[in-house]
């Protein structure tokens, strides 16, 4: 028989960590289900949880570095051990690297332990006690990494593409890929339909959140020490929404009103609907459409949760023409679908996709953006937005928009923290402390 | 050694298994076999006929990861109910939703002949009934209304937690 995930159940974090990697290198993408799968199965505690998840998300963030390491330390290529095994060393070099609060020895015996679990050489285990005690005498004097991309464990072609867009200067490179492996805090939204940011952080404190107003975003907090924060009886309550406040900022360019006619035509899972619903204080409509109709269930919940009534949902596919919509719409939301480049801090396994299926993007963002600015009425709006950095994906979509549609025009716009912006923005990890985003805001001829 | 583990549409799988009456060297080296096949494979418990072998031999991994091996076997009581998915090694990628009692005793002979009983819940006890079905001829597809892709069965899981979240 198989179980419902074909496995084990894990016995501890690191064991629930090492089968979700394992799930990862085999399937050769990260599954998003799998981490809170493994630990609702293994039914492990909160803190236990926790340290599953950090074990994970830094392994992945430092794959190439610790990669590097165990080849300098082992007799025998990494490419020659099963899996689970190279696996269970990674974690332990992870742990004794970057984890202070882990005693050396711990992470050894329990990844010697995984090892014993998971192989069927009887020499595995000796194998991994052996290199990660190397490890532990020669730490300071292992060799530096030879490049950025394996300090910081970006393949090759992302540092050479990444490089390329921030003009060549390596200090700022190095900065950003710094910040894409630090674990950023989880930002919040207040809800003005439901509370205040003061009562907010006010009931999060009693909740025993310790919650950090943003330096430079009104109604926007900081949040750390929390375990899952949907259990909250204020997140309940629909007080708040998990955003990050460069998704808020991107909806602030656009500019709801209430009262307005919204299309936000990729909506799932719904953060800028909400947004612009609170910003219309729940006047107007928002019809929010996602090509993928399983997703609505889940934002209709989300709205319901956040008090918020005029959203309206329908399964549509950004690329096709829906003629009943034609010039209907104040204001349009396009944030495409894009290569993500900009969130590799909060999905640390987007850096090891393939970049040639990337190269396809512009295209379908360039589609999907003609098709929506055709629901836009004469003299409304339209948000182009992208979690990336790329130019190809963000300014050059623009211009080749533009050219082929002059009746928009890019319109100028002031944030909170920004300033005056001309009509385009590129919003970077390492300089604003918000996920890497892009925003255009376009506006129709009145005619 | 890893045997090779048969599909659903090899008859071997549809035969009702003999029971084995001489415990010898080939008993021990099934044995053997079926358990470091069963540990490559991933599963959770595997059936002799599962790799041809028509004699009432099984293999089981409770949840301390501890390999029972059972000759002979048959359930002298059970209790309960669960209700879950299962799949099967001989049928990859497809899954079912199969009730079966919660708490289930078996009778079985160790690879000396000696007999002895063991109760087991849960997973476990799903895992006992399913591979002593495989001794008479039965997969769990038979039990079930329909079956799921491994894809299908990812996507009502990751629906399902975000329902909860």
């Amino acid at each position: 028989m198989r179980g419902k995930n074909g496995k084990r159940v894990a016995s501890s974090a690191r064991e629930a960590a090492l089968m979700v990697l394992l799930d990862w290198q085999r399937r050769g993408a990260w599954s998003d289900s799998a981490l809170p799968g493994v630990i609702r199965a293994a039914g492990l505690s909160p803190r236990d949880a926790a340290l599953a998840s950090r074990l994970c998300y830094g392994v992945q963030q430092n794959l190439l570095l610790l990669e590097f390491w165990l080849n300098e330390l082992s007799s025998v290529p990494a490419s020659r051990m099963e899996e689970p095994v190279r696996l269970s060393i990674l974690l332990g070099l992870y742990q004794m690297a970057f984890l202070e609060r882990i005693p050396a020895r711990a992470a050894v015996d329990e990844s010697v332990e995984l090892s014993r679990r998971w192989s069927r050489n009887p020499r595995s285990p000796g194998l991994t006690n052996a290199i990660l005690r190397a490890f532990d005498r020669k730490r300071d004097a292992m060799p530096e990494p030879p490049s950025l991309s394996v300090r910081y464990s970006h393949p090759r072609a992302l540092v050479d593409l990444l490089a390329g867009e921030l003009g060549h200067d390596r200090a700022e490179l190095e900065e950003l890929l710094r910040v894409d492996n630090s674990q950023p805090p989880t930002t919040i939204q207040t809800n003005p339909l439901r509370t205040t940011p003061q009562e907010l952080s006010a009931r999060l404190q009693e909740e025993g959140v310790s919650v950090q107003a943003h330096a430079w975003l009104p109604g926007c907090f900081t949040v750390t020490g929390t375990g899952d924060l949907e259990q909250l009886e204020s997140f309940r309550d629909g007080l708040f929404q998990v955003q990050d406040a460069a998704a808020r900022l991107a909806v602030l360019a656009a500019g709801p009103e209430p009262g307005m006619r919204v299309l936000d035509a990729c909506a799932a899972p719904g953060g800028k609907s909400f947004q612009a619903a609170m910003e219309m204080r729940d006047r107007g409509e928002i019809l929010a459409c996602d090509l993928h109709g399983n997703k609505l269930s889940r934002l209709e919940q989300g709205a319901r949760r956040l008090g918020i009534g005029c959203i309206a949902t329908r399964a549509m596919d950004a690329r096709q023409f829906s003629p009943e919509l034609e010039g209907h719409f104040d204001l349009l939301l396009t944030d495409v679908p894009c290569s993500g480049l900009g969130i590799i801090r909060k999905k640390p396994d987007i850096r090891y996709k393939d970049l040639a299926p990337l190269e396809k993007l512009p295209a379908i963002q360039l589609e999907i953006l003609s098709n929506a600015a055709r629901y836009v009425r004469p003299g409304g709006c339209l948000l182009y937005a992208t979690c990336t950095v790329l130019r190809r994906e963000n300014e050059a979509v623009i211009a080749a928009f533009l050219a082929h549609t002059p009746e928009f025009h890019l319109e100028p716009f002031t944030l909170p923290g920004l300033g005056q912006c001309p009509g385009q923005r590129t919003l970077w990890p390492h300089r604003h402390q918000t996920d890497g985003f892009f925003m255009a805001k376009l506006r129709k001829c009145d005619d | 050694m890893i045997r090779e583990i048969i599909r659903k549409g090899d008859p071997a799988l549809n035969k009702k298994c003999h029971p084995v009456t001489r415990f010898d060297g080939k008993l021990a080296r099934l044995l053997d076999d079926l358990k470091e096949t069963l540990i490559d494979s991933g599963g959770a418990g595997l059936a002799a006929p599962q790799v041809g072998i028509l004699r009432r031999v099984v293999v089981v991994l409770n949840e301390a990861e501890e390999i029972y091996e059972l000759v002979n076997p048959t359930i002298v009581s059970s209790s309960g109910e669960q209700t879950g998915f299962e799949g099967c090694l001989s049928l990859p990628g497809r899954w079912g939703v199969v009730t079966r009692p919660m708490t289930v005793r078996v009778r079985a002979q160790d690879r000396a002949g000696n007999w002895f009983e063991v109760e087991e819940q849960g997973l476990t006890a799903r895992c006992f009934c399913h591979e002593l079905d495989h001794l008479d001829g039965h997969l769990f597809d038979e039990l079930c209304d329909r079956t799921y892709t491994t894809e299908e069965l990812e996507q009502m899981e990751q629906e399902q937690a975000e329902e909860q979240a």
